[in-house]
Order: C-alpha cells, then sequence, then structure tokens
C-alpha cells in the first residue's frame, strides 16, 4: 500500500474555512494527470470546472468544498466540463450528480449524436474500467435522470449569471467557436465504431481547438479560464479567434488559468497584452503522460518572463507505488517502472474581498511558486 | 495441415455453445477467440466479464497443438457437425464429437464444486490502456486489478509482447499485466510476467444501432434548450 494519502488542507484548521459573502476565491487543483477547479462567485455561489480525482479517489473540488463547509448540493451553481479528455473529466460523474441544484454546461462541440453515441456505445465499464468516455456516460446519465437539460457551450454564450444582489457576477463562455465546433464533430464522427471492427477504448483526440474558455466576472474583479484551448494559427479557431471575435467585458482578468498546462501550443502572447492586467496571478497545473512533460522547463520560463505571480499546482516528479518484494523483482523482468499518473494532488487558492486591491495566495500540496 | 503427434489420450468433449456469431477468418482467429473471450490473463475462465459467454470450459494449460486441434474441429463442418457460421437463435452451437478423432482437445464441463491446482499464481494484476505508441515500445495507463489505489502509467517494450499479440498493440487495445510465480509439474517455482491482449469482439450493427438509438432518447436532455 502506498502511504497514507493526506488532502492538502487536512489538519490546517485556517484554512479550512469557506469564504465570506463578498470574499471571492478560485482554487485550482491539479496533480500530475488532471484539472478541477472551484470558483466562488459570492454570495455563497460555487462553480465547478472539470474534475479530477485525489489521492482517495474523490473528486478533488467537492472534497474541498465539503472539508470548508460548502453546501455543495445546493450551493454549486454551475458545473462545467470544458472538454472530455481524461484528464478533465475524472470524477465529473459524481460531481454532476451530487452538485443537484448545478446547471451542467459543455462544450458544443459534444452536442451531437455522434458524441452521444459514442458515449452509449461504450459506456460498459467492462471495457475498460475508467475513461473519459464511461465519466461522460455518468454524466450523462444523470443528465438524463434529472431532466433538466445541460447548457451547451458556445461562443460568447452566457452559461450563468447573478444580477439581483450585488456583486453582480456572471460566467461567459468565450469558444468554442462554429469552426472549431465542426473540426470537433468531425473528429468525433472519426472515432465511432464501425460494424465488424474490432472493440477498443478510445483514445481522445489532440489537439483541442473545442474547449470552454470561460470569462468570469463578479464585481470588477475578472477572471479568464483557459481551459485546455490551444492556438490554432488561424482565426478561425483557438485563441485567435478569441481575441478577434470576442468582445471582453470591462476591466482586464488578474487571474489567468493558464490553458494547455503552459505549453507553446496554447500560449498566444496577445491573451497577456490585450486581456489581462500586468503581473497577473497565472496557475497552471502540469501534464504528464509518458515521456510527455508539460509545462517543459521553456514554458515554465516562458510564463515567469511574463508574471512574477506565476504557480504551478505540482512539478512532474512521479513517486511510485512501492509493492511486496516479489512483485517487485518481477518488475524487473521487463525493465519496466510503472509510476503513478498523478503526484501528490496540489492546491493553489486564491482569495479578495470583492473591494481588496489584490489577492491573497496560499499553497497547498505539491503547489509551488514559480520565482523569476 | 497434418496433425501433431505428441497429444496424449484426453478427456470427452463436450458442447460449445457461444452467445454470439463470430466471424471466423482462418484458424489463428478461431483460436485467438477462443483464449481472448473464455479467459482471464491468467488462463482462467473470466467470471467477471460481462460479454457474450459461452458454457464451455477449458483447460487453463490448452496447449498450442490442442489449440489447434480444436480449431481444426470447429472449422471442418465435415468433423464437427453445424459449420462455424451456422448462427441459431443468436447462438453459434457446435458440436465435437467424441470419439471420432484422436487429436480431441481438451474440452470439458468442469463441475461448479471443483477446484483445479493452478500452475500460474497472480500477485500483482493491472488492467493496461495503450495510450501511446513509439517506435519500440508503448505508453499504457494501468488499473490496478489486485488493490485499488491512483492510476498508474509505464511504458513497456514491444518486445515483451508475444508475437501473435504485437498487431493488437494500437491505441485503445486492452490488455492485462500479470506478475506472480509459475510452479511446473515438478514443483519447481520461477518469477513471470506476462502481457496478453484482450481479443475483443467485434461491434455489430444491431449493436452500434442501439446506441444511435440511446444517443437519440438522451439528446433532448442532455443538450436541450
Amino acid at each position: 500500500m502506498p502511504e497514507k494519502w493526506q488532502r492538502p488542507l487536512a489538519g490546517n484548521e485556517s484554512a479550512e474555512t469557506a469564504p465570506s459573502a463578498t470574499e471571492i476565491e478560485i482554487s485550482i487543483f491539479g496533480p500530475g494527470l488532471g484539472e478541477a477547479l472551484a470558483v466562488h462567485l459570492g454570495h455563497g455561489d460555487w462553480m465547478l470546472v472539470d474534475s479530477c480525482l485525489d489521492g482517495d479517489l474523490e473528486p478533488a473540488s467537492l472534497a474541498y468544498l465539503e472539508s470548508i463547509g460548502v453546501s455543495v448540493e445546493e450551493q454549486v451553481k454551475l458545473v462545467v466540463a470544458s472538454h472530455w479528455h481524461d484528464d478533465h473529466v475524472g470524477g465529473l460523474g459524481k460531481v454532476v450528480e451530487t452538485c443537484a441544484a448545478a446547471d451542467f454546461a459543455f462544450s458544443g462541440a459534444l452536442h451531437s449524436e455522434e458524441f452521444l453515441t459514442l458515449v452509449k456505445a461504450l459506456a460498459d465499464r467492462s471495457l475498460v474500467r475508467r475513461s473519459g468516455v464511461s465519466e461522460f456516460a455518468e454524466v450523462v446519465r444523470v443528465i438524463d435522470e434529472r431532466r433538466r437539460p445541460g447548457k451547451v457551450a458556445l461562443e460568447s454564450r452566457r452559461l450563468w449569471s447573478r444580477g439581483r444582489t450585488a456583486p453582480k457576477a456572471f460566467v461567459e463562455a468565450l469558444s468554442p467557436c462554429d469552426g472549431a465546433v465542426r473540426q470537433s464533430q468531425r473528429a468525433l464522427a472519426e472515432l465511432l465504431p464501425k460494424a465488424n471492427t474490432n472493440k477498443r477504448a478510445v483514445v481522445a483526440p489532440r489537439p483541442n481547438h473545442a474547449s470552454v474558455v470561460l470569462w468570469v466576472a463578479v464585481g470588477e474583479i475578472r477572471m479568464l479560464l483557459g481551459a485546455d484551448l490551444e492556438e490554432a494559427g488561424d482565426a478561425q479557431r483557438g485563441w485567435t479567434a478569441i481575441l478577434d471575435r470576442c468582445d471582453l467585458d470591462g476591466a482586464p482578468a488578474s487571474v489567468f488559468k493558464i490553458p494547455h498546462h503552459g505549453s507553446a501550443n496554447g500560449d498566444q502572447p496577445r491573451v497577456w497584452e490585450e486581456t489581462l492586467v500586468d503581473d497577473p496571478w497565472a496557475v497552471m497545473t502540469p501534464f504528464i503522460r509518458g515521456r510527455h512533460r508539460l509545462p517543459t522547463e521553456e514554458d515554465k520560463q516562458r510564463v515567469r518572463d511574463r508574471t512574477g505571480n506565476a504557480y504551478l499546482t505540482a512539478d512532474s516528479c512521479r513517486p511510485r507505488r512501492k509493492r511486496g518484494a516479489m512483485v517487485e523483482d518481477g518488475l524487473g523482468l521487463f525493465d519496466a517502472q510503472p509510476v503513478l499518473v498523478d503526484p501528490p494532488m496540489g492546491h493553489v487558492r486564491l482569495r479578495r474581498e470583492i473591494d481588496a486591491p489584490t489577492w491573497s495566495r496560499e499553497l497547498f500540496g505539491s503547489a509551488l511558486h514559480l520565482a523569476p | 495441415m497434418n496433425p501433431p503427434t505428441d497429444i496424449a489420450p484426453l478427456p470427452a468433449t463436450e458442447e460449445l455453445h457461444f452467445d454470439h456469431h463470430v466471424p471466423v477468418s482462418g484458424v489463428a482467429d478461431r483460436v485467438r477467440f477462443l483464449e481472448g473471450w473464455l479467459f482471464d490473463e491468467e488462463g482462467r475462465e473470466a467470471e467477471e466479464t460481462r460479454e457474450p459467454r459461452s458454457s464451455l470450459k477449458l483447460h487453463q494449460d490448452w496447449r498450442p497443438m490442442q489449440k489447434w486441434a480444436l480449431a481444426q474441429q470447429l472449422l471442418d463442418p465435415s468433423d464437427a457437425g453445424p459449420a462455424e457460421e451456422a448462427e441459431l437463435g443468436g447462438k453459434l452451437s457446435v458440436v465435437l464429437p467424441a470419439s471420432q478423432h484422436v487429436l480431441m482437445p481438451v474440452v470439458w464441463h468442469r463441475p461448479a464444486d471443483e477446484t483445479t491446482r493452478e500452475a500460474f499464481t497472480a500477485l500483482q494484476r493491472w488492467e493496461g490502456v495503450v495510450t501511446e505508441c513509439l517506435e519500440e515500445s508503448f505508453v499504457a495507463r494501468l488499473t490496478d486489478l489486485t488493490e485499488e489505489g491512483p492510476l498508474e502509467e509505464v511504458e513497456l517494450a514491444l518486445e515483451d509482447v508475444a508475437p501473435e499479440d504485437r498487431s493488437l498493440v494500437g491505441p485503445g487495445a486492452v490488455f492485462y499485466w500479470s506478475i506472480g510465480y509459475r510452479d511446473d509439474e515438478s514443483g519447481r517455482r520461477s518469477r513471470e510476467s506476462t502481457l496478453r491482449f484482450r481479443r475483443l469482439p467485434v461491434w455489430s450493427e444491431a449493436e452500434l444501432e442501439a446506441a444511435r438509438e440511446r444517443a437519440r432518447e438522451v439528446a433532448k436532455a442532455f443538450g436541450g434548450e
């Protein structure tokens, strides 16, 4: 058995308090392969974006909210699935089922008969025990039983708002645009099983130009949550489409969830110049799969060069799960060493009173500051 | 194809009842079908599988020659009765004659309460899904089947995959990795690490149409506005 895993906040009483009604929060959770966000929109209203599992195999954002006394059944108003890659949907079915009062929003690229057919065809967990498709199948089951339609996230579409109680707040999707939706739906159609071909698990295609980027406004505070959107290099998709086509409301954003794990192909310099304050609070999560490591050292340096407030939820060190001597010897027969997909969970928490000049930050677990 | 000569007298045969129709493209495919559907990675019948099942139980030490013999039986309508393409109410039934052939494979119904000594004892088992193929290796995500735990990942060399399985290695392929020890007949024990790729059945048009129908049913609830 691995050493007992402890939630990052465990035993830290001062950290285990919910923000006040006028205190805004964004918490970003990220082990090595996974990402989840929890955003307090004021007045006890929360939004969750994506999901990943913690060391107890529970959705990290749910576990966190429960640990600080949030009634997730009532207070979570919106759950957003930015896209369906495995690293963003771990435990999403449980999140949607538990957050009974929340609307569920998902990328317009998934609003197709092809995707639902894929989900329904591959829903049976006998094919593989855990996958992004089976997780989405659970979401579809919950939404279907609840009989409250999901919200389709598309460019410039408002997903949630609070207009009567100050501070006013809203959440708006900045993507995907039509071109990205069409491209993604073509890619999804390619994944559909064909008769008389052997069954296989589905590995979601990359790159992803159809994930849901969010613009969050609470009073005068703005946050840009970049999901995994990459720069496509044309005006019809990716970050250029957002910058050219979306009318971003009000002040520039002071918080930036850096897209696509800080990768170079998720970077568009205009985002920093046109949508963010100087020296914004910028947070990214790592992506570690096989030989792929994001962010790279070059990626980290690029972000450091742009802000002194850059944070990473976990570094790329991946521990092994220790097993008995005979199994360890057996591993040597193949000269193979399984490593945990996820290093210990890291959590970056930013809080700010609605009228305060800036954010305060706390780091939990393996989260770290990328010092200039 | 000449029959092998080293097969000892074997127990009597029974019937094979398959729950679905399986296209037969050759001996190798048929043998793979048997391995992939009736056994788990340790050669035992896969009790947990929800896939279509057969009433057949095979000995875990099923030898290549015996597989060959069974394949021959299945593929030869004159020997085996109903042909391999016969589909009877969704069931393919192939009767193996009990006395016509000296190369009768080991096929019998094991009584439910009978326990057999397992030659291979697994200490650790994973289910793997291939996520990426490289030139001489592949990367896979692992779910621990021995003790629940966080997902793991490993890079394995293609040369550790049995030659007959290598064509199955591709993104999305499902396999089982077992580490344990094997006791041979003389009582010697040796460590063993095995990879076995699942030979998943083919999608039928009926399955896909059912999925499309279910998709249409939930489409409005999922994204209606």
